[in-house]
């Protein structure tokens, strides 16, 4: 959603960018347009007012030279000044020249004053002329139609309007006047400063265009840069994600394989409690065995104590076999969890390794008020329990204490194995659940009995396992989530 | 305000561009007519003005022998030693009404005029130059 209102923003920059530029574009020629109209229209207002002036002037001339102007003109002194004074009626500071020029003849190259509505600076009658641009002059002669022009080379704010006196189809003379385009000028120039305006907005449209168009493309290569460092990203988790996991799996295969060597240890020091389990049972099923054959050579065996002997060696034979029974669930791993109080994994252990402590002079106090079920891997549980245990059996023996006690206590989610041993060093306390640490290295220790068994209490378990030292001695303490 | 300022600006440059306009017209044909440089020259007040700018003329005040032509508006207050003179003419009336007046430049309604007689040229054995031939009458 977010990467298509991105995209959307990047086109929506586009559009109005264009828009910008094309709506410019497009006004500015509107006003260009409408700007030309305006003076257009303004000039030929203009022109249409003279036209209709000078047409008034020609039928002013026509009518009072009674069609003969350059004759009447030149016999009548007094019509001259007469129409003369009407031209100057005209003159205004708009309106600067008016006269009255003709040929002398058709092919005449040069022109000569008739009537000249100066008010002073008069122009004499006859008095030759040659004006600027006079192929228009004669041009009006020739075409005998009005034409007007700017004359830039004399008075650039002048116009010149040409008007000729037709009669009998014969151009007889032309009306020129010579006209202010000051109000022309004023439109133009107003109209000039709008375009300029307008000009101006255009070239910031036209740099407006430039920029967004630019930072667009600045945002569009930066998405693209970012999309390519998150694709390099992900593709980079991807690996990673492998490399974990491959990582992982081999971690567990390690751990596996020290937890299968943990084991092995274990056993060959379990072998040595099988041994005292046993010894008892075997040696009662020896003495009855002996007591049977005894009796039976005196033959005092009768069946009633056959069967009782007999029944004492079976009983024996039960205990040997739940022994094995207890020791092969021992060292098969769990696969599920399993509801179990530490109560009963208390038992199950010191069911192995209790006689063994006897062996030892160890003596053992239980205190088990935990009643709370837990939801575990029961035989891995048992196992590190077990390893607590033995450890404490073993730190006890090797430094001979005397009154050695192992004291396991039970109380809601805590479970707490203590020991009279001496303690642990505060130099060692720190690295003894490292792997391959033991203190035991003179007696075969591994040093993975107290790694594996805070792996399965955190890991497998969900607990934590801890250790500190206590009054002359140390505990470990076990607690699970309830 | 502003517009008259503008409108005077205006007119002083014009007035200044016809003045640079009339001595360049006349550093231009005066050698060309008379093939001597600096030509001495009787001229009226306002011609003299204008003609004392140039190091192509010498005007003085006394018609003597050096005096090549005379230019100006008004010449009918002669001394006697220009009315032989050839006049070149700075108004329309003195151009047709002196005798001498071989030529004439002057404004008619904003625009220039040169005018040459071809009858008075004669008299003073004066030549064009071809380029001002078509100003002959």
């Amino acid at each position: 959603m977010k990467k298509l209102l991105n995209k959307n923003i990047t086109y929506i920059f586009y559009i109005f960018a264009v828009l910008i530029l094309v709506g410019s574009l497009f006004i500015f020629t509107l006003f260009e347009r409408t700007s030309d109209e305006i003076k257009q229209n303004n000039l030929l207002s203009m022109i249409e007012y003279i036209d209709n002036i000078t047409t008034n002037m020609s039928e002013l001339i026509q009518t009072s030279t009674d069609n003969h102007i350059y004759e009447a003109l030149k016999k009548n002194r007094a019509l001259r000044a007469n129409l003369q004074k009407s031209l100057e009626l005209f003159v205004t500071n708009r309106y600067r020249y008016i006269y009255v020029v003709d040929k002398e003849s058709q092919n005449s190259k040069d022109f000569r004053f008739l009537l000249d509505g100066a008010r002073d600076n008069k122009a004499e009658f006859l008095e030759s002329y040659t004006p600027l641009k006079i192929k228009k002059w004669q041009e009006v002669y020739s075409t005998k139609k009005a034409l007007y022009f700017q004359n830039k080379d004399v008075e650039s704010l002048w116009m010149t309007y040409l008007k000729p006196i037709v009669i009998d189809d014969k151009v007889q003379a032309i009306i020129a006047i010579d006209f202010s385009l000051a109000d022309y000028d004023v439109i133009v120039k107003s109209l000039k400063k709008f375009s300029i305006s307008f000009i101006s907005i255009m070239i910031f449209s036209v740099f407006l265009f430039f920029v967004i168009a630019f930072f667009s493309y600045v945002d569009k290569k930066r998405i693209q840069k970012l999309k390519e460092q998150s694709q390099e990203i992900q593709q980079f988790n991807k690996t990673l994600q492998i490399k974990i996991e491959e990582e992982v799996e081999k971690n567990r295969q390690k751990d596996q394989q020290l937890m299968q060597q943990s084991r092995l240890a274990q056993m060959g020091e379990m072998i040595s409690m099988i041994a005292h389990q046993w010894r008892q049972p075997l040696s009662a099923i020896n003495s009855t065995a002996i007591a049977i054959n005894f009796k039976a050579q005196l033959n005092q065996l009768d069946a009633q104590e056959m069967t009782e002997l007999s029944g004492k060696i079976s009983s024996f034979s039960q205990d040997l076999s739940r022994t094995i029974d207890d020791f092969g669930s021992f060292f098969k791993p769990n696969k599920e969890k399993k509801n179990v109080t530490y109560n009963e994994i208390v038992t199950s252990v010191l069911g192995i390794i209790e006689i063994s402590l006897k062996d030892n002079n160890i003596k053992l106090i239980k205190e088990l008020n935990s009643e709370v079920v837990f939801h575990t891997y029961v035989n891995e549980l048992k196992q590190v329990i077990l390893n607590l245990v033995q450890n404490a059996n073993d730190i006890l023996r090797e430094r001979e204490i005397t009154n050695a006690t192992i004291i396991i206590k039970t109380e809601s989610n805590k479970l707490s194995i203590s020991d009279n041993g001496g303690g642990i060093s505060n130099k060692i306390i720190d690295k003894i659940f490292d792997p391959y640490f033991s203190t035991k290295k003179e007696k075969n220790g591994k040093g993975l009995g107290l790694y594996i068994g805070k792996m399965i209490i955190q890991d497998y378990c969900d607990g934590e396992l801890s250790v500190k030292n206590i009054n002359n001695g140390t505990q470990f303490i076990i607690q699970l989530p309830i | 305000m502003k517009k008259l300022i503008i409108l005077c600006a205006v007119c002083t440059v014009m007035l200044f561009a016809n003045e640079d306009y009339e001595l360049k017209l006349y550093e231009k044909i005066l050698p060309d007519i008379f093939a001597q440089t600096p030509i001495y020259i009787y001229a009226t007040h306002e011609a003299k003005e204008k003609l004392q700018k140039s190091i192509k003329f010498k005007v003085v005040d006394t018609c003597d022998k050096r005096v090549v032509l005379l230019i100006g508006e008004d010449f009918t207050h002669l001394p006697i030693e220009c009315k032989n003179k050839p006049v070149f003419a700075t108004k329309y009336r003195t151009f047709r009404d002196n005798a001498n007046s071989f030529g004439a430049f002057y404004w008619t309604k904003g625009r220039p005029q040169i005018h040459f007689k071809q009858k008075i040229i004669k008299k003073f054995h004066i030549k064009l130059p071809s380029y001002l031939r078509k100003y002959e009458k």
